[in-house]
């Protein structure tokens, strides 16, 4: 019998804003910036970043949440080296907002809460962590403002959370807060009707599907030998397995007090009103645009609406080309090469006109679309032209009859035995016959003609 | 000399400020030997500035961050720091021509009310009096130098509970506490937020105010500086409020001596009485329950880490690391205050202390507020003791070292401003009243508070 | 207070103490709770005050400043976080 697994995410989501959340220092990467708030000195108070707070609700509005009348923030005490206050302005009572859904196909999501916290420094060690006499605190993410997200235990499978993730980080390209230099770390919540295991400090989506499915497996062997206890585990990516963390001393306890340096701040209805009309539009408004505005398929609409940069690819050229086309070239052929490479979207936003290029001559039949697709591949790790391409590789599509039967008929010599097999009844052979056909043309064959030849010279052929 | 004197006598040449600052730099090094007024001197101090302040000698707090000068807030925990940045009361000063000649010792991190709460490094500042007993605290360093300098001088200090006020009282100068968040307190070394207040003691009233216009005003980079302007307040019969119950709890020849005040402000003012009965009664558990909450996460960051005092790390875990640096390090008060302060607001007894001292708070706000419907001024004695001596507050149980603060309290919490006037007695020791009016009537409270001085001399 | 207490708030707020001081503080924070007891006679209902004045939507617009004094502390070695 299997468990049903009951999944809950905390996601800590660092946002896009010039400098911190309590100080000056310009945020993220930077030479120059630490300076005596973000480094907890004596006397350094802090000074709450406007946009940081609109960036915040942006997505509490984007996720249908209910707002807070006020924020205050609090202080979160408990000692740590990368903690340089060794207390964390964060945020109790009331949370920025909560309540929140969203949806993931036909399931919803509900989002308990969320609300702005200040990042810890980081903390790296000089060799093996077990062996290093020291650790080395690096304060340049010491300040970084942070979303901290919290789903209800909704989910019930790492897949849903996988869904669920994509769709965040979509909304939150979509909302301009968030881009490829800003990290996302997860908590998970996973039980089977048993005890709940955390896991902490998980890097990626990917490795969050990784580590719950790993969890899920693990908490079934242990429920079996009756060995399955709550407690907080920690991701490591490079066994990819969860390891306990050692016991705490004491339980969870922080002693939270109002932080007194930061006035109360009130979100007015002005300010509500002023950030909703500023939304842009969202993935699941976008979807249902793209399907009415250009005709494509709901699922190449949805796999657009998700990726905000191969959506930019594909409403620049959709004017030119058949938008079906576009969507599903870039949806399964780019989207396919993009993930091998792992690379995003945003990568090949300057190769759009080549994409163009290449789809109109697949659309005027100059070339075959697998002939496309190879070329995409080349493309998306650099850029070059696609025209000159073809010629000095000989791509151009190839529908002289004679030219190709020539090549069938070698092909189909140097493969009794495939013929015998088709003639048994193995169909799925002449597929073989017209991908080495291909390939050995450099995929500039017409593949419409060279089946029809295969078929003839089969047909043709002694038995 | 008066600072406003002082400031035209440098105008118009009349005094040379090269040497006149040498000659304060010995004068200073000679007093302290004696009384240890200060945690450190100034070499050559001269003004960085042109500005209405040019050439006045300024000492600060050792609790207030000096750029390029060791502040320590008297803490063997911060022993050694030496900060690369100014807070802004001292850039203001710096900027209007005022010179700091030296920081000046204090109860470490503000805690204590008799600058004993010392670190080992440090040496407990005398009563410019009489030298067995103590300056109060915890600005004691400043009010004893005010005392003590035949110079002109103005001392920067702090209060958060009556920091400013007792010492002031019990050095036998005046002691100025703003509305909170009028100073900016960026830059000034926590000990409780939410209390705590930059304000100034001085030798004679009138060096109050050309001072507080230097250093008052919103600050951005102190959130909680008021963006409002201080309001005026015309009175046609003053109105000056007692508060029988603090008349009562007193040494017996401050009630005279403060009865003999009234007395003859009676005669140009009109006396009312008004009640702080919640303030009284409640005033010094809700202060030490809120202030000690704040101290203990203000202290969590001295942890022998980025600044200040710092050892051997490797091979330490940081828990282990953390603890013995801070056990070592922190005085007594210190500890005890963290204890206290981590109690408070621990899971199970928040509520019950903290959350409620915040509300109780709320209510002492609002009793000041019904209290100044009555009277345009509250007038109370500001220490209900005379200093004691050395050793007598070392046999002090410690209930009792609390509730000396008892007077002082009450408009910290309101964080009302207020203002200490020195007070003769026949006794050997001055005592003092203490005047607090409604929020931001702050230079207005000066002027009043100077005709008060004027009546009852 | 009790000695587990003590013993508690010496981990909460990372802080080694000898028997002597730990005995020392347990009886005078006891007699300081007491005291502080005396708040429990008093009902509040109102909302707490933070602080004596509360000015509202104080926010720092999102430009950023480079300091460079402070470069020498951003990266800092420091004791182990685990045993």
């Amino acid at each position: 019998m299997t468990e049903k697994a009951k999944i809950g995410l905390e996601v800590h989501i660092q946002i896009k804003t010039k400098s911190k959340l309590f100080c000056s220092c310009p945020s993220g990467k930077s030479e120059n910036n630490v300076c005596p708030i973000c480094l907890g000195m004596p006397g350094a108070l802090p000074t709450p970043n406007k946009k940081a707070i609109e960036y915040a609700i942006r997505l509490a509005l984007a996720l249908n949440c209910e707002l807070a009348e006020k924020i205050i923030f609090w202080r979160k005490c408990y000692f740590y080296p990368d903690l340089p206050k060794n207390f964390q302005i964060t945020q109790l009572e009331p949370p920025l907002a909560k309540n929140g859904k969203l949806k993931i196909g036909k399931k919803i999501i509900y989002i308990r809460e969320l609300h702005l916290e200040e990042d810890p420094a980081s903390i790296t060690y000089p060799a093996d962590i077990h062996s290093s006499r020291y650790c080395i605190v690096d304060h340049s993410r010491s300040g970084t403002p942070l979303i901290e997200l919290v789903t209800e235990p909704c989910f019930d499978s790492a897949k849903q959370c996988r869904l669920f993730l994509t769709k965040l980080v979509a909304i939150l390209k979509c909302l301009k807060i968030f881009d490829e230099s800003c990290v996302l770390r997860v908590d998970a919540n996973v039980s089977l009707n048993g005890p709940r295991v955390e896991i902490k400090n998980i890097g990626s989506i990917k490795e969050v599907e990784r580590a719950i499915n790993y969890e899920i497996i693990r908490q079934k062997h242990f429920a079996k030998l009756g060995k399955l206890k709550r407690e907080t585990r920690l991701w490591d990516s490079t066994s990819k397995t969860t390891k306990p963390m050692r016991e705490k001393e004491t339980e969870e306890e922080y002693g939270y007090i109002v932080e007194p340096n930061i006035s109360v701040i009130e979100i007015t209805k002005e300010f509500i009103e002023k950030i909703k009309k500023e939304l842009p539009e969202l993935p699941d408004q976008k979807a249902e645009r793209l399907i009415k505005q250009y005709k494509i398929k709901p699922e190449f609409a949805e796999i657009l609406s998700l990726d905000y940069d191969l959506c930019e690819i594909f409403e620049n050229i959709a004017t030119d080309i058949s938008p079906n086309l576009a969507a599903s070239f870039l949806c399964t052929e780019v989207a396919g090469a993009l993930n091998y490479e792992e690379l995003e979207a945003k990568a090949i936003l300057d190769r759009t006109e080549e994409i163009k290029e290449l789809l109109e001559m697949v659309e005027k039949n100059k070339i075959t679309r697998k002939a496309a697709k190879k070329i995409v591949e080349k493309l998306i790790s650099k850029k070059f032209s696609v025209k000159q391409f073809v010629s000095t590789q000989d791509m151009y599509l190839v529908s002289d009859e004679k030219k190709l039967e020539e090549i069938c008929k070698k092909v189909v010599k140097e493969n009794k035995k495939a013929v015998e097999d088709y003639k048994n009844g193995k169909e799925k052979v002449l597929q073989f016959f017209i991908g080495t056909v291909m390939k050995m043309t450099n995929f500039s064959a017409d593949p419409q003609l060279v089946r029809k030849i295969i078929l003839r010279l089969i047909e043709n052929s002694a038995n | 000399m008066k600072v406003l004197e002082f400031l035209q006598k440098v105008k118009q040449n009349e005094i040379n400020i090269e040497d006149y600052l040498s000659e304060i730099v010995q004068k200073v090094r000679k007093i302290n030997d004696e009384y240890h007024y200060f945690n450190s001197i100034v070499e050559n101090p001269k003004p960085e500035h042109k500005g209405k302040l040019f050439g006045l000698p300024v000492s600060v707090k050792d609790l207030i961050i000096t750029k390029g000068i060791e502040t320590t807030a008297s803490s063997d925990i911060l022993k050694g720091f030496i900060p690369k940045y100014d807070a802004t009361v001292v850039e203001r000063l710096k900027n209007a021509g005022a010179v700091i000649i030296g920081k000046t010792v204090c109860d470490a991190f503000g805690f204590g009310s008799f600058n004993l709460n010392i670190g080992k490094s440090f040496q407990p500042p005398l009563n410019p009096i009489d030298k067995k007993h103590v300056t109060g605290g915890s600005s004691g360093g400043a009010g004893g130098i005010t005392q003590k300098a035949d110079f002109t001088h103005v001392a920067i200090a702090t209060s958060t509970g009556g920091s400013i006020e007792c010492p002031s009282a019990f050095c036998g100068v005046y002691g100025f506490c703003p509305t909170y968040g009028l100073v900016s307190r960026y830059g000034l070394i926590s000990y409780a937020d939410s209390l705590d207040k930059i304000g100034i003691i001085a030798k004679y009233i009138e060096d109050i105010k050309p001072v507080l216009k230097i250093i008052a005003g919103h600050d951005e980079k102190d959130n909680t500086s008021l963006s409002q302007q201080v309001k005026t307040k015309e009175v046609e019969c003053l109105k000056v409020g007692i508060v029988t119950q603090a008349l009562e709890i007193v040494n017996e020849e401050i009630r005279k001596a403060v009865e003999g005040c009234i007395k003859k402000i009676e005669k140009h003012a009109e006396i009312v009485e008004v009640s702080l009965q919640k303030a009284m009664k409640y005033g010094v558990a809700t202060y030490y329950i809120i202030a000690t909450a704040e101290a203990s996460t203000n202290l969590a960051r001295y942890c022998g880490l980025r600044f200040g005092r710092n050892e051997k790390i490797e091979s330490k875990h940081f828990r282990e690391y953390f603890a013995e640096i801070r056990g070592k390090y922190f005085s007594e008060e210190e500890k005890r205050r963290i204890l206290l302060g981590t109690f408070v607001r621990m899971a199970g007894f928040k509520q019950r202390y903290y959350v409620k001292a915040t509300k109780i708070r709320k209510l002492v706000i609002e009793e000041y507020k019904q209290a100044f419907n009555k009277a345009d001024i509250i007038l109370t004695p500001t220490m209900a003791i005379f200093p004691p001596k050395i050793d007598e507050v070392e046999k002090m149980d410690i209930i009792d070292i609390y509730n000396s603060d008892l007077l002082t309290i009450p408009p910290n919490l309101a964080g009302v401003p207020h203002i200490t006037i020195p007070v003769q007695t026949n006794k050997k020791f001055p005592t003092s009243i203490m005047l607090c009016s409604n929020h931001l009537t702050d230079y207005w409270l000066i002027d009043i508070a100077t005709k008060i001085d004027k009546w009852i001399k | 207070m009790s000695e587990r207490i003590i013993e508690k708030l010496c981990k909460l707020a990372c802080l080694e103490l000898s028997e002597k001081e730990k005995e020392k503080f347990e009886k005078e924070l006891n007699k300081v709770l007491d005291a502080f007891n005396i708040i429990d006679e008093i009902e509040v209902s109102t909302e707490p005050a933070f602080r004596p004045i509360e000015e509202k939507n104080k926010l720092r617009e999102d430009v950023a400043n480079a300091t460079h004094e402070f470069t020498e502390l951003k990266i800092l070695k420091a004791p182990k976080t685990i045993e």
